[in-house]
């Protein structure tokens, strides 16, 4: 594909990404560019499977709109409606808003265009087009599971990712410490809260099916633990708002749920230093399991991590302090 | 362990376990584990480093797979040193932070956050990958920035400053891996350099986005604006870890892609060279107008860290010259630690006149030196290496770039130690006068204090005498920093 | 043009136009939405690159997966910062901060 000239679709789906992004970008009210912002997400989404990435795009429809648009959804909604418009400063010189936006775009140009030259050169003459694919498929039948990706990512840098749910621990750790005092919440209107309950108890179930099915998925075809767990978190949400979420008596299961992913991780390392002699080493024997063990604990976890999150930005309190 | 190249992994997999041990902990027990898990992820970093010192470089495959499929991790000269900082500054910081709960912003969540920072750190040092080096500086720059939101409501806007700070930073920093990936196939730090040195490959771009990325992070002028709130609304223990530590992460991975990886750039290294002094100059001007002494310090990094970039156009002109070169990477290394303990140090005297007076306004902390003598003496220590007096490791790195500086024939350059040193004297003994004065007739008294144990008391001075210390030890040194040197870069 | 440039065009436009927001938009909102743009740009090189070969490099595909989920990581905590920001201001005198008030 990266030789051939680039086709209508190829252009309209481009544009309409940049496009997408200015919208969020450059929105008045912060709702409009929540609301420009999932628009986006889809767009990307599309734009990922087009590129032959759908594990990326189920991960950018799951995490990157799915559980940063709740996010976003979550704050805008409970915060102001729009910060303060540039220009409504008092004293402000006319035409001065103007001014900061013409540079502003100016700005944008010059460094888009600096950058695209950039980009072009390094995937330009002389460049190493293989890139590590061929090594990767020559070694799937020690993998442990069919799926590249997974293997690269559970079993050849699997370090990687040990890093990454790290950073997702770090941020449940900042958030729940910056937890003050309990806030109370909007209260909900009586007939909503029927409706809405029931289509929690009937969408929760399934969404954690859909959370089962993407994991296991994940080791012959796109899928994985960090799909999973987004499809988790999104169903541990759905209850909250529901009023069925967790409550104070299960802080010590949320914790525990929250560390079983990592912590297996560990163990896997250090059982590979004591069995293989290096760090995270798989026994090609094992391989298989212990990464279907690793994954399933992670996507836990990760659902979890997601979901304290989201809880944090909405409550004052979280169960788990 | 026969096998020394297991600790390369144990340096980050004990304090990430620790973190999630710590996590989890009822508080009363937070502060006994967390000083054995320092004390052994310390003695570990140690033994570390001590064996790459002796015997050279060492490596280890991650997951059983070598190169260029799976993940390196590699420990030379460079990593010892800031290995071996690390442990030690860190376990000065941790020792303090565990008798004095303040000092944490009163919340157990500065044990996991903590850890999850030293893990990082440690990770960064022995990494052999690039784009690990860029997963590893995220846990860095998110657990940070937790880390300074511990300080409360005034730090939850520097908190969110340095979020994005730290976000465009690692961003850019991630398109230029992109860009080395492509064009070298490998991402393996030193493969990738190997590759893109034999195809000629112009790294302008590249090298422009790493050290705008880098230079964020480690707040090089202009882009620093960031640091001094965050670094002064954070807790004690925080902004010492921040300020000796984390910006020097930034630093050090700059070293890495600069001379292993992308190659020389002579003007970007003149460029850097220039925002170094003027950040040295910008940073001292701007310390000597501040009234509160966590601001002096916080402003003091930046200028301290200017220093820090001499090395590029230093080694850019050497052109080979075996003397020049280890006279900048040996100042360098210098001035990296003695920086390290000297502000960690400072840092936590603040923190202690902070949490006995309840105030660290200048004016009106005159005439502690009687009831606090050690803290005082502690800052003044750490002065000396600050301002560059013999016998302290701040006086043998500033000299040695001198050194370079004359050698290579830009004498330009050895203006900005000298000169430096003359502000940093000036902004440190401010407040070191006000706190000496003896009592006017008019003074105020000093407000109620509370008592503040040994430890407190003293772990900042010890901190500041290692500097000192290191500084009689000759060239131990500049041999640790260039030892597995870079391609054509080192002696 | 080929289509792996002109994907990689597109990228340094997102990338473009987020790092400006970034830096000079006042809503801290904003900048969080810039943030997961910039990222997007920059994953959307990762991924363009990959396509270069057929199958497409999973090792790439693998290094983008951790991107997002680094940036979402970054993006909650950025939003609680900002609520509890907000919640502050909102309620002074209420608020129960430790801060002591002095200082920038």
């Amino acid at each position: 594909m990266g030789d051939d000239p680039v086709g209508l679709l190829d252009v309209l789906l481009g544009l309409a990404v940049v496009a997408g992004a200015a919208t969020a970008l450059t929105a008045r009210r912060r709702m409009g560019a929540v609301v420009s912002f999932l628009v986006l997400g889809v767009l990307l989404a599309v734009l990922w499977s087009r590129l032959g990435a759908p594990d990326v795009a189920l991960a950018e429809a799951a995490i990157g709109t799915g559980v940063t648009g709740a996010l976003f959804v979550d704050a805008v909604t409970r915060g102001p409606p729009a910060a303060r418009p540039p220009g409504a400063v008092p004293g402000a010189v006319p035409g001065a808003g103007a001014r900061a936006g013409v540079s502003g775009a100016l700005a944008a140009v010059l460094l888009g265009a600096g950058l695209g030259t950039a980009f072009a050169g390094a995937a330009g003459a002389g460049a190493a087009p293989g890139g590590l694919t061929g090594q990767v498929l020559g070694r799937m039948d020690v993998a442990g599971v069919e799926h590249p990706v997974s293997a690269v990512l559970l079993n050849f840098r699997s370090y990687d990712t040990l890093l990454e749910v790290v950073v997702l621990f770090v941020a449940v750790l900042s958030v729940t410490a910056t937890l003050g005092e309990e806030r109370p919440r909007h209260p909900a209107p009586a007939a909503r809260a029927a409706t809405l309950v029931w289509f929690c108890r009937v969408m929760a179930p399934v969404l954690v099916l859909v959370a089962a099915w993407v994991l296991f998925a994940g080791s012959d075809r796109p899928g994985g633990a960090f799909q999973s767990g987004a499809v988790l978190a999104g169903a541990l949400i759905l209850m909250d708002t529901a009023g069925l979420g967790p409550g104070p008596d299960h802080g010590r299961l949320l914790r525990v749920a929250l560390v079983v992913g990592p912590a297996a991780f560990l163990v896997v390392a250090a059982g590979g230093l004591v069995a293989e002699g290096e760090w995270l080493a798989l026994d090609p024997v094992w391989a298989g399991g212990l990464i279907v063990a690793v994954e399933t604990l992670l996507a836990l976890s990760i659902g979890v991590a997601l979901t304290v999150v989201f809880l944090a930005l909405g409550r004052g309190r979280v169960s788990p302090p | 362990m026969n096998d020394p190249s297991a600790l390369l992994g144990l340096v980050v997999l004990g304090p990430l376990a620790l973190v999630l041990v710590t996590g989890v902990l009822p508080e009363r027990w937070l502060p006994p584990v967390g000083l054995a898990g320092a004390a052994g992820t310390s003695a570990a970093a140690l033994v570390l480093a001590a064996h790459v010192g002796r015997s050279g470089p060492v490596g280890h495959d991650l997951a059983g797979w070598g190169p260029p499929l799976g993940i390196v991790l590699r420990a030379d000269g460079l990593s010892a040193l800031f290995l071996a900082l690390t442990a030690l500054v860190g376990a000065g910081v941790t020792v303090y932070a565990a008798s004095d709960r303040a000092a944490t912003g009163d919340h157990p969540r500065f044990w996991p956050l903590w850890f999850a920072v030293w893990a990082g750190l440690d990770a960064v040092y022995v990494a052999g990958d690039l784009f690990n080096t860029y997963v590893a500086l995220e846990v860095v720059g998110l657990a940070a920035v937790g880390l300074v939101a511990l300080g409360g409501g005034p730090a939850w806007g520097p908190a969110l400053r340095y979020l994005f700070v730290a976000v465009l930073g690692s961003t850019l920093l991630l398109v230029a891996v992109a860009l080395v990936y492509a064009q070298a196939g490998t991402l393996e730090l030193l493969a990738a350099g190997e590759r893109l040195a034999s195809s000629g490959w112009d790294s302008r771009w590249a090298a422009v986005l790493v050290v705008v990325a880098l230079g964020l992070k480690a707040a090089l002028v202009p882009m620093h604006a960031w640091l001094p709130p965050a670094h002064g609304s954070a807790p004690t223990a925080v902004s010492a870890v921040l300020s000796a530590l984390v910006v020097k992460a930034a630093f050090f991975v700059l070293v890495r892609m600069w001379f292993w990886v992308l190659g020389p750039e002579p003007v970007l290294a003149v460029v850097l060279g220039l925002l170094g002094a003027l950040a040295v100059l910008w940073g001292g001007v701007l310390a000597l107008a501040q009234r509160h002494l966590k601001q002096v310090v916080a402003y003091s990094t930046v200028a301290q860290m200017g220093y820090l970039f001499l090395l590029f156009p230093l080694t850019s002109a050497a052109a080979g010259d075996p003397e020049v070169l280890r006279a900048a990477w040996g100042g360098t290394a210098a001035l990296v630690v003695g920086h390290g303990f000297a502000k960690a140090s400072l840092f936590l005297s603040a923190g202690t006149l902070k949490s006995v007076y309840g105030t660290d306004s200048l004016s009106e902390l005159a005439r502690v030196v009687r009831p606090l003598p050690s803290v005082v003496m502690g800052m003044g220590v750490a002065a000396v290496t600050l301002a560059g007096l013999p016998p302290s490791l701040g006086f043998a790195g500033k000299w040695q770039l001198v050194v370079a500086s004359v050698g290579s024939g830009q004498w330009g350059w050895a203006a900005v130690p000298i000169g430096g040193g003359l502000l940093s004297a000036a902004y440190l003994l401010k407040p070191l006068t006000v706190m000496l004065r003896e009592p006017q007739d008019r003074a105020r008294p000093l407000p109620e204090s509370r008592s503040a144990s040994l430890r407190v008391r003293y772990a900042p001075l010890l901190l500041a005498l290692v500097p000192l210390v290191l500084g009689l030890a000759g060239p131990a040194l500049p041999d640790l920093a260039t030892t597995g040197g870079p391609p054509g870069g080192g002696p | 043009m080929s289509t792996l440039e002109w994907y990689l065009w597109v990228a340094a436009a997102l990338l473009g136009l987020a790092c400006v927001r970034l830096l000079l938009a006042r809503d801290p909102l904003v900048r969080l939405i810039a943030i997961n743009v910039a990222g997007s740009g920059s994953l959307l090189v990762l991924v363009a690159l990959a396509a270069r070969t057929d199958p497409p490099d999973p090792v790439l595909h693998a290094l983008v997966l951790t991107g997002i989920v680094i940036t979402v990581a970054f993006t909650g905590v950025g939003l609680v910062l900002l609520r509890r920001a907000e919640e502050a201001a909102e309620a002074p005198g209420e608020d129960g901060a430790a801060g002591n008030g002095e200082g920038p």
